[in-house]
């Protein structure tokens, strides 16, 4: 019974995953859910916002609110590279879309990972906020990927607070 | 046996038989004088006793002649006034008062005729005062013995073609005197006969002459004694039966008059009564005797003689003792006796210690000397020995220094040769670093050259890099964009699948290229960094070829002052040759002289032992042959050496010190030829090399 419901998880898991790095370690990011990749523009400062919100960024006359996946994900913070990226992403938030930039080291490619190239998340147990993690993908013995549901990794409150930084 | 005897002992003894033996005869002699004093002294006694008889017989012998002088009176003749008492009735007993008067010594004068008959007697004392004499007119004196021996012709004579005429009546008490007088009546009777004109005998004359004029003449006799001396004697008058007639003895009696004891006077015989003397005095014409007096019970000394009768007088029938207590008359002589021993006993004491004193002053300084000469002598016997070995290692060491100079010379010969073969080396060493200098001075140039390509060389490199650097960028944008084409692509779902390859492609492309890009970058760092490394290399080349250059210019330098100090050398060791030369022939004679005070010191050592023998001989002189002073004195010098080896140590160090300088002084200049002190460098300069 719940073999079943890991094979349908990892069947609706499987796709292509846009893969970047942070802190040495490989995500994976349902690539639908990306709209564009960009470099690290100037970032213009919101007071009174969480720590992990940097600012917001005029994308092409769209603002888009831009978090330090680092700061979200309570890793150390580090200065940004000519290589840190920003993976602007649309996330769900009640009925509407909105686009929000996501700071990662660096973008490393796109993966097409099969249901059998997937496993499910583990359970850590309910103390640990760790339901924004859908998986892990490996392809072909490589390394490992760890597959991440942008939506849940930002909870609701903050994307109220993104979506006020936005208006 | 004086050998054995010790200086002092000696003196002790000479001393006091120095001063004894004069001491010792001056005793002996005065004790033969004592003796010869007592001996001779008591035959004073004997003269006295003598003299005293003659003055007696002398006093005598003149009333002996009176009696016959006053008969030759011519008033006697006339034959009227006989028998009449009175001397202005009678003249002849006028005549007889003037006699009796005038000679002051008779008590009565008496004439008697024929029948016994008293023709005139005197009537006036000798001190012309009437006495009662006229009783004696009725007497008659026929029977008297005295009468009876004139008309018999028994005169007291001492014979033929002596003095006669006269009948002496010994001391008797005459009781008419005594009558007369109201005394004892002690006289002596002088008779004799009276002739006439025809030589016929017409009547016999008596004196009655006091016994007080031998009292006088013995009283005169004693004080002239006193004044001779002799004031204890008493004088005794015996007559031939031993009966005292006479004693004198004012200092018993204590009265300068003769006392008249009747007890004893004519009646105690000495002889009798066993006074030893008074019996010899009756054999002996005259003597002197040791007597025990019986009454008093001492001894006296008593001188006696028979009166012998002087100018033809018989003398009187008597005997003179001269006595003295013995203690008395030989009484100066013990006290000289006493005198005697004590002065010898004092003497003997003064010599002793004078001896004592003397020996001591004497042998005092002698023994101090002998003990500083027994000092001195072991110190030199031991400081001659030790020069004597001292001197013989002296010998020996300059023997060896010569042997050992001779070794020195001959390596300085060597020495030489080196010198002056380093001095041609360090010439050639001149050229070399000469050549050294030149080479670096070209590697320097060399090597700058080089750093400045290098330089180039990083700078191309970093340009390359800057370029290699833009690729990179472009690759990664590139990237990006095939990403974007990949998401763009998976949108288009699809229809957007061959354009996902193209992407994907592009991507490839990308990555190949920022891998070759990353590659490139790698090996141009590297590059990079090689030259780098070359230009710190060569930096530091460049730097060591300068020091390299820096120290050739010292060390020419250097070999320049080696080479011009070689040659010094060389100088010095042709002088250093000579000085060895001279100090040889110095040490040679050192040698000789070390010899020569080693046999001097073998004599000196002979000297002292001699001085030793010398001093133990006088040693033994003084504390004598068997005494243990001299080792004591030896044991007394050996403690107060015992401080002194320090001094006797130093003193063959110093000896040997003074030979060792010689050579010392000589090389001494050498010695300061040290390169430090000619090379002014420290070891800090060559690390460099």
């Amino acid at each position: 019974m719940e073999l079943q419901q890991d094979e349908r998880e990892q069947a609706r898991l499987a796709g292509r995953y846009l893969t970047f790095s942070l802190a040495k370690e490989r995500y994976g990011l349902e690539i639908l859910k990306v709209q564009e990749i960009i470099g690290v523009p100037n970032i213009t400062c919101v007071p009174r916002c969480p720590a992990f919100i940097k600012g917001v960024i005029n994308l092409r006359g769209r603002i888009v609110p831009i978090i330090d996946l680092r700061l979200k994900f309570g890793l150390v913070e580090v200065p940004y590279t000519p290589k840190s990226c920003v993976v602007v992403v649309n996330i769900n938030a009640g009925d509407q879309v909105i686009s929000l930039g996501v700071i990662v080291d660096t973008v490393l490619e796109v993966l097409d990972f099969k249901p059998a190239e997937i496993e499910t998340a583990p359970n850590y147990g309910v103390q640990v906020k760790s339901n924004f993690i859908v998986g892990m993908g490996r392809k072909n013995g490589g390394d490992l990927n760890i597959l991440i549901d942008i939506e849940r990794a930002v909870s609701s409150a903050e994307v109220g607070a993104l979506m006020q930084v936005t208006k | 046996m004086f050998s054995n005897m010790t200086l002092r002992a000696k003196l002790l003894t000479a001393s006091i038989l120095i001063g004894l033996i004069p001491a010792i005869c001056i005793t002996w002699n005065a004790n033969r004088a004592v003796t010869t004093f007592h001996e001779i002294f008591p035959s004073q006694f004997e003269n006295i006793a003598r003299s005293l008889t003659d003055t007696i017989d002398r006093n005598l012998f003149e009333r002996y002649g009176d009696v016959q002088a006053f008969g030759y009176n011519e008033v006697v003749h006339d034959r009227a006034h006989w028998y009449t008492p009175g001397a202005s009735a009678n003249p002849i007993v006028e005549a007889m008062n003037k006699y009796v008067v005038a000679y002051g010594l008779y008590d009565l004068t008496l004439l008697v005729d024929l029948e016994g008959r008293v023709i005139a007697v005197n009537d006036v004392n000798f001190k012309n005062e009437p006495i009662n004499t006229a009783y004696l007119y009725e007497k008659n004196f026929a029977e008297s013995g005295w009468f009876k021996d004139v008309m018999a012709g028994n005169y007291y004579t001492a014979g033929a073609g002596a003095l006669t005429g006269t009948v002496m009546e010994d001391f008797y008490a005459d009781e008419d005197d005594a009558k007369i007088y109201n005394n004892e009546g002690l006289v002596i009777g002088f008779s004799a006969p009276v002739t006439d004109s025809s030589g016929q005998t017409i009547a016999v004359w008596k004196n009655f002459a006091q016994f007080g004029l031998v009292e006088s003449i013995v009283k005169d006799f004693y004080s002239n004694l006193a004044t001779l001396g002799h004031k204890n004697v008493e004088l005794t008058l015996l007559n031939r039966g031993g009966t005292v007639l006479l004693d004198y003895d004012p200092i018993r009696t204590g009265k300068t008059d003769i006392v008249r004891d009747m007890k004893v006077l004519g009646k105690v015989s000495l002889v009798e009564s066993g006074f030893e003397a008074a019996k010899a005095a009756m054999i002996d014409e005259s003597g002197v005797s040791r007597s025990h007096e019986p009454t008093s019970g001492e001894i006296q000394v008593v001188g006696y003689a028979q009166n012998r009768g002087a100018l033809g007088f018989k003398g009187m029938p008597w005997v003179a003792m001269v006595r003295e207590n013995e203690e008395a008359v030989f009484g100066f002589l013990t006290s000289i006796e006493y005198a005697e021993w004590i002065i010898l006993g004092v003497s003997l004491l003064a010599i002793v210690i004078a001896g004592l004193w003397l020996a001591r002053n004497i042998t005092g300084p002698i023994d101090r000397v002998l003990k500083d000469l027994r000092l001195g002598s072991d110190e030199l016997r031991s400081s001659a020995s030790q020069v004597a070995s001292s001197a013989q290692s002296l010998a020996q060491g300059a023997t060896e220094q010569a042997a050992a100079l001779e070794e020195s010379a001959a390596t300085l010969e060597e020495v030489s040769s080196t010198s002056k073969h380093n001095s041609d080396n360090s010439q050639a060493a001149l050229g070399l670093s000469e050549c050294v200098r030149k080479a670096s001075e070209k590697g320097s140039v060399s090597m700058n050259q080089m750093t400045s390509a290098m330089s180039e060389i990083k700078t191309a490199a970093d340009e390359t890099a800057q370029i290699i650097k833009i690729i990179d960028e472009i690759a990664f944008q590139t990237n990006l964009l095939a990403l974007n084409a990949a998401v763009e692509a998976a949108r288009a779902g699809d229809a957007g699948k061959g354009f996902a390859v193209v992407a994907e492609e592009v991507r490839n492309l990308a990555q190949r290229s920022a891998n070759a890009a990353r590659e490139t970058a790698e090996k141009i760092k590297r590059s990079k960094d090689l030259a780098d490394n070359g230009v710190r290399v060569t930096a530091e080349t460049s730097t060591s070829l300068g020091e390299i250059r820096d120290n050739a210019v010292k060390s020419t330098d250097l070999v320049k002052e080696i080479a011009a100090q070689s040659s010094e050398q060389a100088t010095a060791m042709v002088q250093l040759s000579t000085a060895v030369t001279e100090l040889d022939k110095v040490t040679q004679q050192n040698s000789a002289a070390a010899e020569e005070s080693s046999a001097a010191a073998e004599e000196l050592t002979a000297q002292a032992n001699l001085l030793d023998q010398m001093v133990t001989r006088l040693a033994a002189t003084i504390y004598g042959a068997k005494a243990e002073v001299p080792k004591t004195v030896r044991a007394s010098v050996s403690k107060a050496t015992t401080p002194e080896p320090k001094s006797e140590a130093a003193t063959p160090k110093s000896s040997v010190k003074i030979v060792q300088p010689v050579p010392n002084a000589k090389r001494e200049p050498l010695i300061e030829l040290k390169p430090s002190q000619i090379i002014p460098l420290d070891d800090g300069d060559f690390q460099g090399f």
